[in-house]
């Protein structure tokens, strides 16, 4: 699902890594994440559980759990449909995504991967720092 | 301890466990050995002292799960970490 043409969203260079603002629509609740990361490296997205806890988004008995492990330990996320996740007018909806601690040392709220990118045939200008679809 | 035990003595509870004995199979993380620490009436409590244990403990394999679910379905993902 790709939104309007030719529209641009701002991407912010922190310590060298890109990070944009995200919007989540959930059960008729809107959240504004800042500092999520764009990452190609990760196949999926991730978002801070502590923070989408305020739109009602929390553990349920159904929910397919999943387990991440690698350099640093382990994580346990559980796998939400998101009503709607948005990068300005590049949106998807009905979007499956892992939640969890994100305690990993330094402030980011979430991460969105290749399977969003994808999706939204998203293009990354890294000269004029923006994402676009 | 199996999951089926753990469904058995705690029926309609959120449990915090810990899988002793884990192994990966087809991009699925199967639990052969569970430990229990705890069980919860609410998720947020779980997930609320889950975050403390795995916070000073972050290479103990945790979950938290409601014993409804029959099965354990956990999907399984690699993590190589962010680079800064």
């Amino acid at each position: 699902m790709v939104g309007d043409k030719n529209m641009k969203f701002s991407i912010e260079i922190i310590d060298n890594l890109p990070f944009i603002k995200l919007k989540l629509h959930h059960k008729g609740n809107e959240l504004i994440l800042p500092k999520v990361l764009i990452d190609t490296g990760s196949a999926k997205s991730i978002l801070k559980e502590e923070l989408v806890e305020n739109i009602g988004i929390q553990p349920e008995p159904d929910d397919i759990l999943g387990s991440i492990r690698g350099v640093g330990g382990t994580e346990f996320v559980y796998i939400k449909q998101i009503d709607l996740i948005a990068i300005g007018n590049i949106r998807v909806n009905k979007f499956k995504v892992d939640i969890g601690e994100m305690d990993y040392g330094f402030d980011i709220n979430g991460i969105i991967g290749m399977d969003f990118l994808l999706e939204t045939n998203s293009t990354i200008d890294l000269k004029n720092l923006y994402i676009k679809a | 301890m199996q999951w089926k035990e753990v469904r058995e003595k705690h029926p309609d509870k959120w449990v915090l466990f810990e899988a002793l004995e884990a192994h990966s199979e087809n991009g699925k993380r199967i639990v052969d050995n569970i430990s229990i620490l705890n069980t919860f009436n609410n998720s947020n409590e779980a997930t609320k002292t889950y975050r403390k244990i795995h916070r000073k403990n972050p290479h103990r394999e945790l979950y938290v799960a409601h014993t409804k679910k029959e099965k354990l379905e956990i999907e399984e993902r690699k993590w190589l970490g962010i680079r800064t």
